[in-house]
C-alpha cells in the first residue's frame, strides 16, 4: 500500500525562510507587513494545512479546519489593509472589517454562504464554506494581525523603501493573493456545492426523481414539526429526473441540481433556503420525504473516484443520504420518512378562525366624522356610516391669459382667467397670460391673471358621507349615533377614537405584537398539529398571549379578555408553514399572525 | 344597506337556462321546438381552462368547472309535455368500467314547455361593477364597446348604475336611463378610470357599493327587479379580503332577489371568489379570455332575461333495492340526504337570450343536469334482478306565478340486475340514445383526472388516463357525430400535449401509465 506523508512543499519552506532572515526593513512599501514574521508564520500554516494536512487523514477535520480559520484571520485582513493601503486607523479597521464581518455572516447564515459562493463562482472560482459558529473563536488572531499592522516599521514616514525589498513584498502579496483563493478552493473539477446530497451505494444504477417543495418554508416549524403531515404530493413541483449511476452522487440544493442537469432553474429556485424539503421518488424507491435545516454548504464529488477519502470525510456527513435499494439511508442531519397521500384533520379543526377586517377609508374625506348609523350586514360586519363635516371648497384657479402676441408687430396680451368654478379645493389665481409671438417681432404682454374663483358648495351632499365596513361583533363596537369619532388607518391598524370620552376602539390585522396603554400582546405558536390546504399549503393555529397588569393570558381563536375597561377579542392567529401564491394573499408568505381587537369604554 | 333589516332571509339562487336555439348553432342535436332546457345558474362555460390549454399550459383542477363544462354541450331532451312548468326528465346508464367493473350511472335533468319570450318582464336596475386594478388588463375601448352594446340591450324603463373599485369603491351613476346623455358620461367617466388602474382590488367594498346603489334606487323610487353585474379579476387585496365576508356579502345580495352575474378578466385572474359568486346560481358566471371576449360577454348579458319558473324546488334521487348511492356529479348544491342524493333550489329560473351566439372560444350548449353514480348494494340486492326499478326521482316545488304545489314522482328501471354489465362492451342505455351525456361526463372525468394526476406529479398517470379514453371516444364519435364531444376530444390532446411537454421539460417520465380505477365508464367495441 502506498502511503502518503505530509510535506510541505520545498520552495514554499525556503522562501519563508529567507523572507524572515531578511534584516528588518526600514520600509514603508505598501506590503511591509506582509514580512512580519507573524504573518509569514500564519500564511505557512495556511499552506500546509490547507494543501497537505486537510484530507490527509493525520488530524481530525475540525482540527484543520480550525488551523485555517486561525491562520486565515490573521493573514486575510493583513493581506486586505495591505492591498487598500489605508491611511488612517479608521481605514486599517475598515480594512479588517472588510475581512472579518462577511467571516462572520458565512458562519452564521447559510443564505450568505450561498451567496459568497455564488458571488466568487461569477469570477470562476469554485468556494467551499463550512459552516460552523465555533468558527467564530478565530476571531481572536484579529488582535495580532492588528498588532502587524500598528508595527513601528509600517508607520508612515519613516524611510524609503529599496527597489529589492519592493520587489520582495509584491512578489510575497501576489503569493498570499493566489495562496489565500487556492486555500478555499474546491479540489480539482467534478464538484459542486450543496447542503444535502444523495449517493449512490448499490451497485445498480437507479433512476431518482427529485421533487422540491414548491412555495415558501418556515424552517422553524419545519424542524419542531411532522414534515410528513405537512405536505402532500400537490406540495412539489414536478422536479427532475436523474439517473444515478453507482458511487455517483446528487446534489440536493435546487440550484445545483438543476446546473446539473443542465437546466436553468426557475427564478424562485435561484433564492438560497436555510431548509428544504424533497419528495424522492424511484420506480425501485418507495416515495420518500427528505428535509433539512441549516446544514453547511459543503463540496461535494461528483463521482466517489474522485476523492479517495470520501467516507472518511466526517465534515460532509451531515448532508448524506444514501441509496441502498429498495430505501433511503440517512447517517447525519438530513431527515426522512413516508409520503402520506391523506392525513385526518387536525384535532383543532374546528377552531374558528374569524379574520378582523375592514374598508379603509378615503384619503379624500376628513379623518373626523360622525356617526350617522351603524348597522350589521351578513358576514359578521358592521356597516359604520359617518357624515363629515364639509368645509366648503375654495375658488378654482383662473384661467390664463389666452392669445399670445403675433410675430411681428406683438400682438396684445390675452384676456384676464376667469375664476373657476367653486366646489373644488381653491385654485390660485390665473396663470399668466399668452406668450411672445413667433420670431420678428416681440411677442405682446401676458394676459392679466384670472381672479380664483368663489368658494364652492359641495357638489353632491353624498361626497361628505363616507360609509366603512369593519367586521367585528356589534357589541364590541363602543360607538353611537351622534358620536363624534376620529377614524385613522395606519398601516394594517384602524385606530377609532372618541372626540369627547376615553372610548376608542383598535383594530389589528396581519399583526405579530403590539405594546398599547400598558398592554403588550404577542402572537405565539400554538400547539395544535396544522392541516393541509387544497392549494397544497399548510397552516396550524395560532395564539395570543396577553400581558397586563403582571398577568399574562392566553387566547385561542374566538377567546376573548375582559379587563378593567378594556375588551380583547382573538378573531385569527395562524402560522403559516407552508406558503404557496396559489394558496391566495392569505397564505403565500410564511410567518405567525394575527388579527385581534381591543376595545375601551 | 338598510335593505337587508326588511328583507326576508330566504335562499334565492337560481337557475338559469339558455335558450334552445344556441343548440342549433352548435351541433347535429337540436332541442325540441317550445323546450327550454332548465340547468342551474353559475359557469357557463370553461373558458379559462381552454384558456390555459391553448396557451401550452396545464390548468390547475380548479378551473375546471363542472358546471361550466356541461353547460357548454347542447343535450337532447324530449319535448316538455309533461303538463307541468318543469318537466323532469331521468336516464339511466350501465356500462363496464376501466378496470371490468360495473357503472351504473343516474342522469337528471329539466326542461320547461314554458316560453321565456312570451312572458312579461319587469323593469330591471342594472348595476355594473367593475373593478379598476393592474389584475384586470381591460382594454378600456373594448370594455367601453361592451358596455355600450349591454345599455343598448335594456328596455328604456331600466335603469343603470355604475361602480369602479380599485383602492376604493366609487359611485359612477346611479339610475340612468339608458341611452341618456349621462349615461354615455358616466361610461367616459368609468374608461378613464379604467385607464389610471391602481395596484389594490377592494372587492368587498366594490359589492357592497354595488348593493348600495340597490338600495338607494328603491328609495329614490325605482320599481323593479334588481341585477349586479361584477366584472372583476378574482382578487381582493385591500379593505376585506376574507374570502367568506365576501361571499356572504354576495349571498346577502342574492338573499334579496337580486341577480348576481361574474365576468371574470385578466390573465392574473384567480377563478376562487368568482367561481363561488357564480355557484350561488343567482346568474351567469363566465370568463373572459381577453378584451373581445369581454366585450362579448357584455353584450351577451344585456341579452340575457331571467324569468322565475319556481321556488321551493326539491329533487331527490332514492337508490332502489340493490343500488347505493356513489358520487354526484353536475351540481355544485347537490348533496346526500337521508333518502340518497338531494338537489335543493330556493328558486328556478329561465333565461332568454336575444339572438345566440358562441362568445370567444367557448362553446354555450346550455346543457347539464344531475349525475348520481349508483353502486351495487349485495346487502340490500337479494331477489332484484333484470327490470327491476334502479331509482326513483321525486320532485316538488311551488309554481312562480301561483304558488300552487307541484309534485312528480318517476320510476327508472334498469333492464339489467343491479351490478351487472351488458354483455357487449357498450353500454346499455335507458332511452336507447346516443348516450352523449355520458360521454361528456366521461370527457369530463377523463379531464379532471389528467389535471388532477399532473397536480400530484404523477405524469405518466395524467397522460394514461387520456390515452385511455381514446379507444372509447373514438368508438363512440364512429357512431354519432357530434361536435361538442370532438371539440372535448382535441381540447383534450392538446391538454396531453401540453402535459407530455411540461414533463418532458423536467426530465419526468412520460412513458403512460393507464389509471384502471378512473371514475368512468364507456363503451369500447
Amino acid at each position: 500500500m502506498q502511503t502518503f506523508k505530509p510535506q510541505m512543499p520545498g520552495a514554499v519552506v525556503r522562501t519563508l525562510a529567507w523572507l524572515s532572515r531578511l534584516p528588518e526593513p526600514a520600509t514603508t512599501g505598501r506590503f511591509s507587513a506582509l514580512r512580519h514574521p507573524l504573518f509569514l508564520a500564519s500564511l505557512s500554516i495556511l499552506l500546509v494545512n490547507d494543501h497537505v494536512l486537510k484530507g490527509a487523514g493525520w488530524l481530525p477535520g475540525v482540527v484543520t479546519g480550525k488551523l485555517s480559520d486561525f491562520a486565515g484571520m490573521i493573514v486575510a485582513p493583513v493581506f486586505a489593509a495591505a492591498l487598500l493601503k489605508p491611511r488612517t486607523r479608521w481605514g486599517r479597521a475598515a480594512a479588517f472589517a472588510a475581512v472579518s464581518v462577511p467571516f462572520v455572516a458565512v458562519k452564521l447564515s447559510a443564505a450568505a454562504a450561498s451567496a459568497l459562493i455564488f458571488a466568487v463562482s461569477l469570477i470562476g472560482v469554485k468556494w467551499r464554506i463550512w459552516q460552523d459558529p465555533t468558527d467564530l473563536m478565530a476571531l481572536v488572531s484579529l488582535v495580532p494581525a492588528w498588532s502587524i499592522l500598528t508595527h513601528p516599521h509600517n508607520q508612515r514616514g519613516v524611510t524609503k523603501s529599496t527597489l529589492r525589498s519592493r520587489a520582495v513584498e509584491t512578489t510575497l502579496a501576489a503569493a498570499t493573493g493566489i495562496a489565500c483563493v487556492a486555500t478555499s478552493a474546491v479540489p480539482g473539477p467534478g464538484t459542486y456545492s450543496t447542503t444535502a446530497y444523495m449517493v449512490n451505494t448499490s451497485p445498480e444504477s437507479v433512476d431518482i426523481r427529485i421533487r422540491w417543495v414548491d412555495g415558501d418554508l418556515d424552517c422553524a416549524a419545519l424542524a419542531g414539526g411532522d414534515p410528513t403531515r405537512m405536505f402532500g404530493l400537490n406540495a412539489f413541483n414536478l422536479g427532475i429526473t436523474f439517473s444515478l449511476a453507482p458511487d455517483k452522487t446528487l446534489p440536493l440544493d435546487r440550484v445545483s441540481a438543476y446546473t446539473a442537469a443542465g437546466l436553468t432553474p426557475e427564478d424562485e429556485l435561484q433564492t438560497p433556503r436555510p431548509c428544504d424539503v424533497v419528495l424522492v421518488e424511484s420506480d425501485r424507491i418507495p416515495q420518500t420525504l427528505l428535509w433539512w435545516s441549516n446544514l453547511p454548504t459543503i463540496g461535494i464529488v461528483a463521482d466517489l473516484a474522485e476523492d479517495p477519502n470520501f467516507w472518511e470525510n466526517p465534515d460532509i456527513r451531515a448532508g448524506e443520504v444514501i441509496v441502498i435499494q429498495p430505501a433511503l439511508g440517512t447517517r447525519g442531519s438530513v431527515k426522512q420518512g413516508p409520503v402520506r397521500v391523506a392525513v385526518p384533520a387536525s384535532s383543532c379543526y374546528e377552531t374558528k378562525q374569524d379574520a378582523v377586517q375592514w374598508t379603509s377609508p378615503n384619503p379624500a374625506y376628513p379623518t373626523v366624522g360622525v356617526v350617522e348609523e351603524v348597522q350589521e350586514v351578513p358576514g359578521g360586519c358592521l356597516e359604520l356610516t359617518l357624515q363629515h363635516e364639509d368645509p366648503g371648497g375654495a375658488g378654482g384657479g383662473g384661467a390664463g391669459g389666452a392669445d399670445p402676441g403675433t410675430g411681428g408687430t406683438g400682438g396684445a396680451g390675452g384676456s384676464p382667467g376667469s375664476g373657476g368654478a367653486g366646489g373644488a379645493p381653491g385654485g390660485a389665481g390665473g396663470a399668466a397670460g399668452g406668450t411672445g409671438g413667433a420670431a420678428g417681432g416681440t411677442g405682446g404682454a401676458g394676459g392679466t391673471p384670472g381672479t380664483g374663483g368663489g368658494g364652492g358648495q359641495p357638489e353632491n351632499p353624498d361626497v361628505l358621507k363616507q360609509t366603512l365596513y369593519l367586521c367585528v361583533e356589534s357589541e364590541e363596537f363602543p360607538f353611537v349615533m351622534g358620536d363624534k369619532i376620529q377614524v385613522i388607518e395606519q398601516g394594517t391598524n384602524l385606530s377609532i377614537t372618541d372626540f369627547v370620552s376615553t372610548r376608542r376602539l383598535e383594530l389589528y390585522r396581519d399583526f405579530q405584537s403590539i405594546s398599547l396603554g400598558g398592554l403588550e400582546a404577542q402572537v405565539v405558536a400554538g400547539s395544535c398539529e396544522g392541516d393541509r390546504l387544497t392549494c397544497g399549503g399548510y397552516t396550524a393555529p395560532a395564539r395570543l398571549s396577553i400581558q397586563t397588569g403582571g398577568k399574562t393570558s392566553i387566547l385561542d381563536p374566538g377567546d376573548v379578555l375582559t379587563g378593567p375597561g378594556f375588551h380583547v377579542r382573538l378573531g385569527r392567529a395562524e402560522r403559516v408553514v407552508f406558503g404557496r401564491e396559489v394558496c391566495g394573499a392569505a397564505a403565500t408568505t410564511p410567518g405567525i399572525t394575527a388579527d385581534f381587537l381591543i376595545s375601551w369604554k | 344597506m338598510k335593505l337587508l333589516r326588511y328583507l326576508p332571509f330566504g335562499l334565492l339562487p337560481l337557475a338559469a337556462g339558455c335558450a334552445g336555439s344556441e343548440a342549433l348553432d352548435n351541433g347535429q342535436i337540436d332541442t325540441p321546438g317550445g323546450s327550454v332546457n332548465v340547468v342551474q345558474g353559475g359557469a357557463q362555460d370553461i373558458a379559462l381552462f381552454r384558456s390555459i390549454v391553448e396557451q401550452g399550459q396545464v390548468p390547475t383542477p380548479d378551473t375546471l368547472d363542472p358546471v361550466g363544462f356541461f353547460a357548454e354541450h347542447a343535450i337532447d331532451l324530449p319535448d316538455a309535455d309533461c303538463g307541468k312548468e318543469i318537466c323532469i326528465h331521468p336516464y339511466l346508464a350501465v356500462a363496464p368500467r376501466f378496470n371490468g367493473g360495473n357503472w351504473t350511472m343516474a342522469f337528471v335533468a329539466m326542461n320547461t314547455p314554458v316560453d321565456p319570450s312570451e312572458l312579461d318582464r319587469p323593469p330591471v336596475h342594472m348595476t355594473i361593477a367593475v373593478e379598476s386594478s393592474t389584475f384586470t388588463n381591460i382594454t378600456p375601448s373594448m370594455f367601453q364597446a361592451g358596455v355600450e352594446g349591454l345599455i343598448a340591450s335594456l328596455r328604456p324603463e331600466d335603469r343603470v348604475s355604475f361602480v369602479v373599485y380599485g383602492d376604493h369603491a366609487q359611485r359612477k351613476l346611479l339610475l340612468g336611463e339608458p341611452g341618456s346623455e349621462e349615461v354615455s358620461n358616466a361610461i367616459t367617466a368609468v374608461v378613464e378610470d379604467l385607464t389610471f388602474t391602481s395596484t389594490n382590488a377592494a372587492l368587498f367594498d366594490g359589492i357592497a357599493a354595488a348593493a348600495t346603489t340597490f338600495e338607494d334606487g328603491y328609495a329614490e323610487g325605482f320599481v323593479g327587479d334588481t341585477r349586479l353585474l361584477l366584472v372583476t379579476s378574482g382578487h381582493a387585496t385591500i379593505g376585506i379580503t376574507n374570502t367568506d365576508h365576501i361571499l356572504e356579502m354576495g349571498e346577502a345580495i342574492v338573499e334579496q332577489g337580486s341577480a348576481f352575474g361574474v365576468i371574470g378578466v385578466g390573465t392574473q385572474f384567480d377563478a376562487k371568489i368568482p367561481s363561488a359568486l357564480g355557484s350561488m346560481g343567482a346568474g351567469t358566471y363566465a370568463y373572459a379570455a381577453d378584451s373581445n371576449d369581454l366585450s362579448g360577454l357584455l353584450t351577451e348579458e344585456g341579452q340575457t332575461t331571467l324569468y322565475p319558473l319556481a321556488t321551493e324546488f326539491n329533487l331527490t334521487i332514492k337508490p332502489s333495492a340493490g343500488y347505493k348511492i356513489g358520487r354526484i356529479y353536475g351540481t355544485k348544491r347537490a348533496g346526500y340526504g337521508p333518502e340518497g342524493a338531494v338537489l335543493s333550489m330556493p328558486a328556478l329560473f329561465i333565461g332568454q337570450r336575444d339572438g345566440a351566439s358562441d362568445v370567444g372560444g367557448s362553446r354555450r350548449g346550455g346543457g347539464g343536469g344531475l349525475f348520481v353514480e349508483l353502486l351495487f348494494d349485495e346487502s340490500s340486492s337479494g331477489g332484484v334482478g333484470a327490470d327491476a326499478p334502479a331509482f326513483q326521482v321525486s320532485a316538488d316545488w311551488k309554481s312562480a306565478e301561483d304558488g300552487a304545489p307541484q309534485l312528480t314522482d318517476l320510476t327508472m328501471i334498469n333492464s339489467l340486475p343491479p351490478g351487472q354489465n351488458p354483455d357487449e362492451m357498450w353500454w346499455n342505455l335507458s332511452d336507447g340514445g346516443s348516450g352523449k351525456q355520458y360521454m361528456m361526463l366521461n370527457m369530463y372525468l377523463a379531464l379532471r383526472g389528467a389535471v388532477d394526476f399532473y397536480q400530484t406529479g404523477d405524469c405518466a398517470r395524467a397522460l394514461g388516463v387520456i390515452d385511455m379514453m381514446q379507444t372509447p371516444v373514438g368508438a363512440w364519435l364512429g357512431q354519432y357525430s357530434d361536435t361538442d364531444i370532438q371539440d372535448d376530444n382535441l381540447l383534450m390532446l392538446q391538454l396531453r400535449q401540453n402535459i407530455q411537454n411540461a414533463c418532458s421539460a423536467s426530465q419526468s417520465t412520460t412513458v403512460p401509465i393507464e389509471p384502471t380505477n378512473f371514475s368512468g365508464g364507456c363503451c369500447y367495441s
